[in-house]
């Protein structure tokens, strides 16, 4: 009974100390630094450890407002302790100091299951920053990517040594705004895959897609020979300094038919943003990082007063070009008032961001005269040198000439031996305008149609001149010329009225026509043969013996001493229309 | 016969009144001009020039007047318009130069021997190539009629003819050549800025920008838009509403 007695005593002696601590450790709020002292471009790592809270804490950052938050981490434990669950959480702000000085991190106010807990207040002293800032050190010795990608690290947790994919970074500090080169690549030992869907990270950063090496290469990793592919290559841009972890990458992989989907995640990566340097900073600094050049172009030739003229300005190099996004410029106003026409890109996205910006301003000169045109300048910070530059254009002189509104001088009877020309301006408009002087084409004006036309009747003349004996004219004006028959009927009544025309133009005339129906020349045939022929073709056998008759008449004519009469011309001629009618008809 | 005597002197009445009606408002727009009122001149000459479009004094003007109020493209496209009928004009010339320096497109003249030799060309109008073509026509016509004739000396005529002949070839490359000219469509940006789009639509991608005062030639249109080409050979479409036709 005193053995079970004794037992149980032991018992809740040893259960009730440790109740007592479970319930003191139940909820316990601490604060930590890493650091009490450093400089304004260095972090601290600000801890709040919870122990014992069953639920997760709401914790108001308000008490951090000297701080700029670069990160929030959080990790947790349970434990299970008399069947209740507690949680033990740790939470870290990596911080950046606003101010230099001594800073008191108040005491952080933090909501556990509707009770308030508070912190102690801690003091850290912030020191003045250096041009080159020395934050994370460590973290970049301990980096293992390295420039140009050489990954030296270890192939990701989860993935298969034959197939990984494997995320780099060019570099792994870098200055707000400079541009950062992020590269994954898959890292396989077979030679083909058949489908790959990559899934990009959330990167929480200005990024930029690049041109992806397309080709595949093979390259010994660990001792392994690996074909490897890049599937993501982009510029990331921060415009947040501290330090910010790139998530992993995923990529869903089908090797070939008989595989299934394997789901391959990247390595996280860690980069350290570091502000840029407040010593040296220019005014007109507008956040440009990289390497840069200046270019300007201007038409200085003929520039007249009030007229506005063009300068365009270019901005060329690596960078975040976007980031500028005008030049500044120093001027009177009274003398150029300047305005910004149009800014426009020519970028490319290769290796990295390089490209051109192209600005255009307009200058208007208010007065005339040798005048020194406005200096534009921009200034950047070039990561590699650390330092701030400023780049502007370089001094030139333009000569303006007087727009006339303005009473230019007169030049006095000495000065006409060197005459100058003080400006130029239009020539002056017409007062006086006729306005029945309208411009016509060539073809509604009265003086060309004219040459046209007396160019038409002298062609015609000189072609007719030229062509109306020649065979191919005849060939050409056969279509369209009279019938023979009607022909030889006119020329048999022109006969008749010239008195000196003879019985033989008679005879030739019938004769054409004779050859025009026999389809050939009759002039020298036999007079039998012509007959015969007619007949052949079937013509009215009595107008045929009067045609036989009337050529036998004609032949008696010819050599007759009356063959000039009149009377019997006449009486011919109309027999031999009257013939060549009854033929034709 | 009374009737037409009346008709006659109204219609003549009629045509003095609109005559002298037109002369004061000339009168007015010089004014307007003398004394850097350049909008109500613009306003006058535009007037006039609705009546007489083809009056090549009244487009010089007009284009001065653009140049005075500053739209340079305007001014451009006034003077190549009438550049067009008189080309050897030398104040039209003088102007267009002027204005030509103050944009942003630069045409450099040929430094070929070619362009050199004909460049002359430019300053005949296509009514002076074909005239000077029909005269050496005639000639040679008269010279073929004489031949034929057998008036003067064969020999005379026979060189007369064959100088005609070639003459007249090159007469006719000459106006040939003026022609196209001639029928090319042409015109001028009248924009500060334009986007030059791959087709007739604002919705296309952008090609390239072009600035008041570029001179192009077009090629084809399509409602609203026209194609145009500039001298570099750049080719886009761009709406009318920016540009001036010459």
């Amino acid at each position: 009974m005193i053995g079970n007695l004794f037992s149980i005593l032991l018992i809740l002696l040893l259960f009730l100390p440790t109740q007592l601590v479970a319930n003191e450790a139940s909820i316990s709020v601490k604060s930590s630094v890493t650091k009490t002292t450093l400089t304004i471009n260095d972090i601290l790592e600000y801890k709040i450890t919870i122990s014992g809270a069953k639920n997760p804490p709401k914790i108001d950052e308000s008490f951090l407002k000297d701080f700029s938050i670069i990160n929030r981490s959080t990790q947790q434990s349970y434990q299970l302790i008399n069947n209740n669950f507690f949680s033990s959480q740790i939470k870290s702000f990596r911080l950046r100091p606003n101010i230099e000085g001594t800073i008191i991190i108040p005491s952080s106010k933090i909501d556990i299951e509707g009770t308030s807990y508070e912190t102690d207040p801690i003091t850290i002293t912030v020191l003045a920053g250096t041009s080159s800032p020395k934050a994370n050190s460590s973290s970049i010795q301990q980096s293992s990517n390295t420039a140009n990608g050489r990954a030296s690290q270890n192939i990701p947790q989860g993935s298969s040594k034959d197939l990984f994919i494997l995320a780099v970074l060019d570099k792994d500090q870098a200055y707000v705004g400079e541009e950062i080169i992020y590269s994954v690549r898959l890292y396989r030992r077979f030679s083909t895959i058949d489908q790959l869907l990559y899934q990009e990270p959330k990167f929480g950063m200005l990024t930029e897609q690049l041109e992806r090496d397309q080709q595949t290469y093979t390259q010994s990793y660990n001792g392994v020979r690996y074909y490897v592919q890049e599937i993501d290559r982009r510029s990331l841009f921060s415009y947040e300094p501290g330090l910010i972890e790139i998530p992993e990458a995923s990529a869903d992989v089908q090797i070939n038919f008989f595989y299934g989907n394997q789901t391959l995640r990247s390595n996280t990566l860690s980069l350290t943003i570091t502000p840029l340097p407040e010593d040296g900073k220019p005014d007109d600094f507008s956040g440009l990082v990289g390497d840069f050049g200046f270019d300007f172009d201007v038409n200085t030739m003929g520039l007249v007063e009030n007229k506005p003229i063009a300068i365009r300005l270019s901005v060329g190099g690596s960078g975040n070009l976007k980031q500028l996004s005008n030049i500044s410029f120093s001027t009177d106003s009274d003398i150029f008032k300047v305005y910004q026409s149009s800014v426009n890109d020519l970028i490319t996205y290769s290796n990295s961001v390089k490209g051109v910006r192209h600005f255009e301003y307009i200058m208007v000169p208010k007065v005339d005269g040798t005048l020194s045109l406005p200096r534009f300048s921009f200034s950047y910070f070039d990561p590699k040198l650390n330092q701030y530059k400023t780049l502007v254009t370089p001094q030139s002189s333009v000569s303006v000439i007087d727009s006339g509104d303005s009473t230019a001088p007169i030049s006095g009877p000495d000065t006409i031996s060197s005459v100058t020309e003080l400006r130029k301006d239009l020539r002056y408009i017409k007062e006086s305008i006729s306005f029945d002087d309208q411009a016509k084409p060539f073809y509604k004006h009265i003086f060309s149609l004219a040459l046209i036309l007396l160019n038409s009747i002298l062609s015609l003349m000189v072609g007719y001149s030229f062509f109306h004996k020649s065979p191919t004219y005849e060939l050409l004006i056969k279509p369209f010329s009279q019938k023979p028959n009607k022909r030889v009927i006119n020329s048999l009544e022109q006969l008749k009225k010239n008195p000196s025309c003879s019985v033989n133009d008679i005879q030739q005339n019938i004769f054409i026509f004779l050859s025009y129906l026999l389809d050939r020349p009759t002039q020298g045939l036999p007079l039998s043969e012509i007959i015969e022929e007619l007949s052949e073709k079937k013509y009215d056998s009595s107008t045929i013996n009067d045609l036989e008759s009337l050529l036998d008449q004609c032949s008696f004519l010819a050599y007759s001493p009356d063959s000039s009469s009149e009377a019997s011309k006449n009486d011919i001629c109309d027999k031999a229309i009257d013939i060549i009618k009854r033929i034709k008809s | 016969m009374k009737y037409f005597v009346t008709v006659f002197l109204i219609l003549y009445m009629l045509t003095s009144y609109i005559i002298s009606d037109n002369q004061k408002l000339l009168e007015q727009a010089s004014y307007h001009y003398k004394n850097s009122q350049f909008e109500e001149a613009l306003s006058l000459y535009e007037t006039l020039h609705d009546k007489f479009p083809n009056n090549i004094d009244l487009i010089f003007n007009l284009g001065n007047t653009h140049f005075k109020l500053n739209n340079l493209g305007f001014a451009i496209g006034y003077y190549l318009k009438a550049i067009k009928w008189e080309p050897s004009n030398s104040e039209l010339r003088y102007n267009l130069s002027l204005t030509r320096n103050l944009i942003k497109q630069t045409i450099e003249p040929s430094d070929s021997i070619l362009y050199s030799l004909l460049g002359w060309l430019r300053f005949l109008s296509i009514n002076t190539a074909f005239n000077i073509m029909m005269i050496l026509l005639l000639i040679g016509l008269v010279t073929l009629r004489l031949i034929y004739l057998k008036k003067f000396n064969r020999e005379l005529l026979t060189n007369m003819l064959i100088i005609c002949g070639i003459s007249l070839v090159l007469s006719f490359s000459i106006f040939i050549h003026r022609y196209i000219d001639y029928s090319q469509e042409k015109g001028v940006v009248v924009t500060k800025k334009q986007a030059v789009y791959s087709g007739p639509s604002e919705n296309l991608s952008v090609l390239f920008y072009i600035h008041e005062g570029y001179e192009f030639k077009i090629n084809k249109s399509a409602g609203n838009w026209v194609e145009l080409e500039l001298s570099n050979g750049f080719k886009g479409w761009a709406p009318l509403s920016s540009l001036f036709l010459i």
